[in-house]
Order: structure tokens, then sequence, then C-alpha cells
């Protein structure tokens, strides 16, 4: 265990195949590469990729997704700067697959920032209906408005507004909360964006995920879908904060009717126990993916 | 905070990308315009949005289509990406070595007989790249060649300018 933070090391009778998650923490992230349908076609963004000697893979389920061998830098070409593509890690680009909204649909991305969901979602509803696309903090708004200049988005509207005082007068059909977490999915032994001293704050961060989750099923219409991602292993992040807002009786859960390699929520841990529909979110770990560690819950607004 | 845009904002819109550009007006007949203080930004119509702009206090679309620069108004490289097939003058376009001098040095001389001086689209062998300044030669200055200045957007390019700097 020499190199892991006690925050992951926890895990430890929770993962199946302990040796192959750690052995996964010690490799870099592949390079992934999601090809931006709203300013290439699909072949010409491939024959850049050819130009340049770059191979690739499709992950499981992610057809868009371009894992990449040969790269020196991904923001380094000029097909990034001609908004070709998106890099975007596997396990990032699934919470806008599963939630899949429809052309023409209504959408609120509610923690928007970076943006790479954002511009995945106006990709998937094919440049129609709206999104509006919030996030909370003015540095990360500029960050956010820059992809989606790059990436020519046409179908967005941005906000800056605090997630849980979300103006509640417009109904969603689609709403993704992909909340702000401890990161512990981005964890790796030589590099990534964990901060150990956010994983201290799980209490607080399990609080204001709760709130953002139920502030989407206050703005999503009845029969509407609402997406809740986090990268965290953490069960008090995901299974733990899902559970709690279906017990408010407003949703339920929906299957994820998609191939991906993921494994079924908790339904308890460390003394803890959640309801049993939580089994049909969905975990997603380094050693199945070889991408970041990852978390989706797919709910559906009944009352 | 985004507002309507007015009719001073909407024949600046006309004047860079229609006059200048060449895009035909119904192009842009399904965009509605809206404005920060020197912007003018674009998103598509829709009865959704109309009903969201009366509700939320929204910061800027996904796409800036024209900013002002003094007294002049310039088109964003993401409007020309954007609209990029529907250019029809106006277009400088270079070879793969041209534009690649273009975003090692910032700017490239010239004479483009056919251009106005002015703000530009340029064209590289992938399509339109995004938006330069011609300026016509002076030759009672010296200046006997045009010149064509970037005006991609530097803290996004300039890596891509650096990386093909030390390349070379």
């Amino acid at each position: 265990m020499i190199g892991l933070p006690q925050q992951i090391g926890r895990y430890r009778g929770l993962v199946e195949d302990w040796d192959a998650f750690v052995e996964a923490l010690h490799r870099p992230v592949p390079t992934d590469l999601r090809w931006n349908s709203l300013a290439v076609e699909r072949n010409r963004f491939e024959e850049s990729l050819q130009r340049q000697g770059i191979s690739w893979a499709h992950p499981s389920g992610s057809p868009d997704l371009y894992r990449v061998e040969g790269m020196a830098g991904p923001g380094l070409t000029l097909a990034y700067n001609l908004g070709w593509y998106q890099p975007q890690g596997y396990t990032s680009t699934l919470p806008p697959l599963i939630l899949s909204p429809q052309p023409g649909s209504r959408v609120l991305d509610l923690c928007a920032a970076p943006g790479g969901k954002t511009s995945q979602l106006a990709a998937l509803m094919g440049g129609t209906g709206l999104i509006v696309a919030n996030d909370i903090s003015h540095q990360r708004i500029s960050i956010l408005a820059a992809n989606l200049e790059r990436l020519g988005v046409l179908n967005t509207l941005i906000c800056q507004y605090r997630g849980e005082n979300f103006p509640e007068r417009f109904a969603f059909d689609y709403v993704l909360v992909d909340a702000p977490c401890s990161g512990q999915g981005t964890f790796r032994v030589d590099g990534g964006t964990f901060r150990p001293d956010a994983a201290d704050a799980l209490e607080f961060l399990s609080a204001l995920q709760l709130r953002l989750l139920r502030k989407a099923l206050q703005v999503v219409r009845p029969g509407g879908r609402v997406l809740y991602s986090t990268c965290s292993y953490a069960p008090e992040e995901d299974e733990a904060v899902v559970s709690a807002a279906l017990e408010e009786g407003t949703a339920d859960v929906l299957p994820i009717d998609l191939d991906l390699p993921g494994q079924p929520g908790l339904t308890e841990w460390a003394g803890a126990t959640y309801l049993p529909e939580v089994a049909h979110t969905l975990r997603f770990w380094p050693h199945h993916t070889d991408s970041w560690g990852f978390y989706c819950a797919l709910l559906r607004r009944t009352g | 905070m985004l507002s309507s845009a007015g009719p001073a904002e909407a024949h600046a819109v006309r004047t860079v990308l229609v006059e200048r550009l060449g895009i035909a007006p119904e192009v842009l007949a399904d965009l509605r315009l809206l404005c920060t203080s020197n912007v003018v930004w674009a998103i598509r119509k829709s009865d959704a949005l109309e009903e969201a702009l009366d509700i939320f206090r929204a910061e800027r679309t996904g796409l800036p289509l024209i900013r002002r620069v003094g007294k002049h108004w310039k088109p964003t490289t993401a409007a020309l990406q954007a609209f990029g097939e529907h250019l029809t003058r106006g277009i400088v376009t270079l070879t793969a070595v041209e534009l690649e001098r273009l975003l090692i040095q910032g700017s490239l001389r010239g004479t483009r007989a056919e251009l106005d001086e002015g703000y530009v689209a340029i064209r590289g062998p992938e399509g339109i790249i995004g938006c330069g300044l011609y300026l016509n030669p002076i030759p009672e200055e010296g200046k006997v060649e045009g010149l064509l200045r970037s005006q991609l957007p530097k803290a996004q390019w300039e890596p891509f300018g650096r990386h093909l700097r030390e390349q070379t």
C-alpha cells in the first residue's frame, strides 16, 4: 500500500481485485479525445489523426471517444484549436451519454465548468434545443466559456448562480449534476488532481451534493431525468447522497441500459445502509476502465 | 449580464459578417443576438430560449460573434470557424507553410491586391482558421508589402505556436 493515501486505502475490502486497482493507480491515464461533431465530420477528424501518425481505439460504449497513441500533447494541434475535439477522459464522457438528452430538449448543466460535458451534451443534441450551463465560480466560467467558444457551441446560455439557489421557474427535461467532490477518482500515484484535504471534507461535500441533487429534482419536470455523478469513490458522496434524495420521495432510480464496464452501486458501507434501488447506479473503477474513477446515478422525477 | 442586441449591434453584425465577409443574411436568421458591453453574442433561437431569458440572469452564450475594438467591430475566430463554410469574401488563403509561419511569428508579409484593409478570415488547408487583420502596403513609408496580423485568441493559440516554434 506504499504510495496510497489513507483515503484510497480504506477501499481495500470493497474493490474487486485490489492488486489490479493499485496497479492501475500506478499507470498514467491514457489520452482520450472526444470528437466534436458540431465542428467537423468524423472522417475529416480521423484523417487529421492519421496524418499525424496517431492510432486509436474506442473504449466500450463511447463511439465518439478516441483513445489515442502517439500524441505529443492534446492541446498542441491545429485540430484542437479548430475545436475538432475535446480532450476528455473516458469516464468523464459517461454522464452525458447516460443522460442522453434528445434533440430540441431543455437541459441544465448545474455545475458545468470546465465545459467538456456541456459541449458533449450540445453535440448529443445536434446543437438544437437549449442548454443552460451554470457554475458558481466566475473564474471557472471563463474556462467554460473559452471551451464552448473553441468548440462552436451555439445552443448554450451561461449563468453564474450558486447551484443550491438556482431559480426554479423554468422546467427542464434533463439536468446534469456533475457535483463538486473530493476527486478521489482522479488520484494517481504520480499525478492526478486529487486533493487529500478535500477528501477530509466528506461531511461538508456530501451535504452540498445533496442540496445540489435536491435542486436538480426541483427544476426538472415530472418525468424528466437527472444524472448525478462524481469522480469520487466515497460512498458518502455517491450512494449515500442518492439514497438520501430518494428517501424524500420525489424520484426513482432508472437502470443504466448501456454496455459499460461499471459495477453496481453499494447498498451498505461501513455500517450505513442505502436503499436497495441504489444498486442500479454504477461505479467505475480505474482497473476496469483505464480511466478516472467515477460514479453515475440516473434518476427520474416522479412527483 | 446579457441583454438583447439593439439596432446598432445588429447593424454591426451585418456590416462585419454580411457585407465584409459575405455571409448570406439567411444563415444568421435563426440566431438570437445578445450583447454585453463590448461583445455581441449569438445563440440559436427557440421558444425555450425566450422563456429562459426572462427568468435567468445570463452572463454570456457559448459563441461570441463580434467584439468591439476601439471604434471598430472585429469578427471573432469562433464565429469565423462556426460559419466558415458560408464565408464568400474577405478571405486570405494560406498554404500550410504560410500558416505555420503566421502561427509562429504572429504576422506575415505579402501584398493581397484582392483585399481591402481591415479584418479578414484566414483560410488554411483545413478550412477557415480564424481572424486576421490585413494592412495595405504603404510604399511612401517603405512598406512595399501588405501585412497580415494574426488575431487568433492568444491564450488559446500561443501554446500551439510555441510548439511549432520549438519544432523548427
